[in-house]
């Protein structure tokens, strides 16, 4: 794996050094702009998703799926070829090749880690490819972000929770993957909330990995820790239903909490009425959206440079589109909260439910743009 | 062993069992008390033997794997692990009628995956290194195509229960490791099986002319690595609650690393399942205690790491 890994980079090295040169778009100021060009409908669109291995990759491969048949049957695209990546970047270096290869008009690419990737993402733009990077963005000028809004994700869950403690007390934290650009997000923007407000002390922040069995082990030794002066949790995605579980199996009472967003939980907490938690839904249907996005580009239409923001990992580039959280859930919808707009809903949990009725538990909320939508929201 | 002829007498913690390991455990624990005296609470101590317990069950097979010697390694533990936690989510569900077919299930897979492992060793002449990575991939793509056809979902009351419940004031997890451990003790002590193990581990040619049939050994093994690996399967979706692709992946190491700690030497013929036991229980109680150090993630992985290798100084050093 090791030799594939160095093999793909030196191919892709190689091949990155001899730029084609295309300037046309640079007048635009766009410089991910520039492979949209004259390639005529229907598109072939390559999605290349870099890891696929829990529920929430599941739905956001599967919601590129179903708008992938949606363009094909308008006679938009001819094929959108996806690929996951099983072994990390080594597998998705190789799958990007193989996708170049077969001639695309675009790449949909949600990397599994930044920097092993570029180089190829490079040749694929250098080889007259418009790059959209979905999901976890790529510090790269000429490609373009289209990123789920981290700062909203763990802002409003931890001013909600600030709130549900009464606005002062003692918080700890479980958070994913250190060092993981979504988690590194969302921690600076819960501190950010967290400055504004003194008289709430943050405990402890440890990592989870996203990973129940890690949380319920981390949530365990908080509690030994800091037992009952534990006011309030702050947890992200996957890992409330092992925070709760370390809870119940030391027999202490829980203290409000931040939830997940997937059946399993709005059923737990459905059942147990004195859990008192909300949740933010970080949807897979960025997928689909970003596909979406694609297809618009290559149609040459025009993009409201109003919407983009800076890059989350490289701010001196504007190419990014921050998706909104879609809905904001709690016991009882409480649309009078400062975070509730058109773009992000502010729904009860029955409404959540309800979305996911008929679904299986593990199905995570979602929300996907049509394609109107994503015209009204994004171009001009 | 414990005289080295270097004339000055040294109190030995090699002529105690496990010594190294106990002691390291209790400055453990004297070091979280120091900072928490909650640290040694009975509920944090449950907290803690609970997940050293799933960790130790799920380094029973790869115990038994490395004592096999013959450059014995299991890396597709973790995998077997997730596979078996997805079966019984997404065949018995929240159902405890169906459970017993689907634990029926997870076994039999188990004992078939560790028969091939044994088989591409033995037979084919591979590296146990190799072929146990390459049925690990094959296991995963077969946990991803069930998953991918019959979500998880929530557990029922029964292995909710082993991740929660108790019984008799312990820990379900604590009460099944203790029955693995005297299992695995009987097996590797009292059994011509364990016997046989030993001597193969030690020197595969020796056991060979001994008249010790080799190959059933070893994948009788492998066998009971690729079973016990499916057991622990359970235990984390029951400890969890929940199953999904990732889940058993962090085991493959652990197991690998908690092993060792306990005195297995990768090169075979040494370990005990009680060695493992508390290799599993260091590495539970240093992350308990990191998380009660309230430290930052990265000097959290430095410092376990440093911890890990002064352990296994301290621990299975070969004595030369």
């Amino acid at each position: 794996m090791k030799i594939a890994t160095m093999l793909a980079g030196v191919l892709a090295l190689g091949l990155a050094v001899s730029p084609l040169g295309l300037s046309s778009a640079q007048a635009e100021g766009l410089d991910f702009l520039k492979n949209v060009k004259k390639s005529e409908k229907p598109y072939k669109i390559g999605f290349s998703n870099g890891f696929i291995g829990n529920a929430w990759r599941a739905q956001h491969v599967e919601g590129v799926e179903k708008t992938a048949a949606e363009l094909k049957a308008a006679g938009i695209v001819s094929d959108v070829v996806i690929v996951n990546s099983t072994s990390g970047a080594s597998g998705q270096i190789s799958q990007i090749n193989s996708l170049l290869a077969q001639g695309i008009d675009a790449l949909v690419v949600n990397p599994v880690s930044a920097e092993p990737l570029m180089p190829i993402v490079q040749r694929a733009i250098d080889s007259g490819v418009l790059v959209v990077v979905a999901d976890n963005p790529l510090p790269m000028e000429n490609v373009l972000n289209v990123s789920l809004n981290h700062t909203q994700y763990w802002g409003i869950e931890t001013e909600w929770l600030i709130d549900a403690i009464g606005g002062k007390g003692n918080i700890v934290a479980i958070e994913g993957l250190a060092g993981n650009t979504a988690n590194d997000w969302r921690v600076r923007a819960r501190d950010e909330v967290l400055a504004k407000h003194p008289d709430v002390k943050l405990l402890a922040s440890v990592p989870g990995g996203w990973d129940q069995a890690q949380a319920r082990e981390a949530m365990a030794g908080l509690l030994a820790a800091h037992g009952s002066d534990i006011n309030g949790v702050l947890i992200q995605d996957v890992m409330s239903e092992g925070v709760i579980r370390a809870y119940k199996a030391a027999g202490a009472a829980l203290p409000p909490l931040t939830g997940d967003y997937v059946l399993s939980y709005f059923k737990l907490w459905k059942s147990d009425p004195d859990l008192v938690s909300a949740t933010v839904a970080n949807p897979p249907g960025i997928g689909s959206d970003s596909l979406r996005i694609a297809v618009e580009l290559l149609e040459g239409k025009e993009l409201d440079t109003s919407k983009l923001v800076p890059n989350p990992l490289n701010p001196d580039y504007s190419n990014t589109i921050l998706i909104s959280q879609p809905y904001v859930v709690e016991r009882e919808a409480n649309t009078s909260r400062s975070w509730c707009t058109e773009e992000t809903q502010c729904i009860s949990l029955d409404e959540a439910m309800a979305k996911l009725d008929g679904q299986s538990d593990n199905a995570a909320l979602d929300k996907t743009l049509s394609q109107d939508e994503v015209r009204a929201r994004y171009f001009k | 062993m414990s005289t080295t002829g270097s004339g000055r007498p040294r109190l030995s913690l090699a002529a105690v069992p496990h010594g190294g390991s106990l002691l390291i455990i209790a400055l453990l624990c004297a070091a979280g008390w120091l900072v928490k005296p909650a640290f040694l609470s009975p509920m944090n101590i449950w907290a803690v033997l609970a997940i050293s317990s799933l960790l130790a069950v799920a380094s029973a097979g790869q115990t038994l794997v490395i004592v096999s010697g013959n450059q014995g390694i299991d890396l597709s533990v973790g995998s077997i692990m997730t596979l078996s936690a997805l079966i019984v989510s997404g065949m018995a569900g929240s159902s405890n009628e169906l459970l017993p077919m689907a634990l029926g299930t997870v076994l039999v897979l188990g004992i078939a995956i560790g028969l091939v492992n044994g088989i591409g060793m033995r037979f084919l002449g591979l590296y146990p290194l190799v072929v146990t990575l390459g049925v690990s991939f094959v296991v995963e793509g077969l946990a991803l195509v069930y998953a991918q056809s019959r979500a998880p979902q929530m557990p029922g009351t029964l292995i909710e229960n082993i991740g929660i419940g108790r019984f008799l004031g312990i820990p379900w997890l604590v009460v099944i490791c203790a029955l693995v451990a005297v299992l695995m003790t009987v097996l590797l002590r009292y059994t011509r099986f364990g016997r046989q193990l030993y001597l193969v581990g030690s020197n595969v040619r020796a056991a060979q002319a001994a008249g010790v049939p080799v190959t059933r050994v070893l994948l009788l093994t492998y066998a009971a690595s690729g079973a016990l690996a499916a057991l622990s399967g359970v235990l984390l979706y029951g400890y969890v609650a929940s199953a999904n692709l990732s889940i058993g992946a962090p085991y493959t190491m652990m197991s690998i690393a908690a092993a060792v700690i306990g005195g297995a030497a990768l090169s075979g013929g040494t370990g005990t399942f009680i060695g493992t036991m508390l290799g599993a229980l260091i590495f539970s109680l240093l992350t308990n205690l990191l998380i009660t150090l309230g430290l930052g993630p990265a000097l959290r992985y430095a410092i376990s790491g440093l911890v890990l290798i002064l352990v296994l100084f301290a621990t299975s050093r070969d004595a030369n």
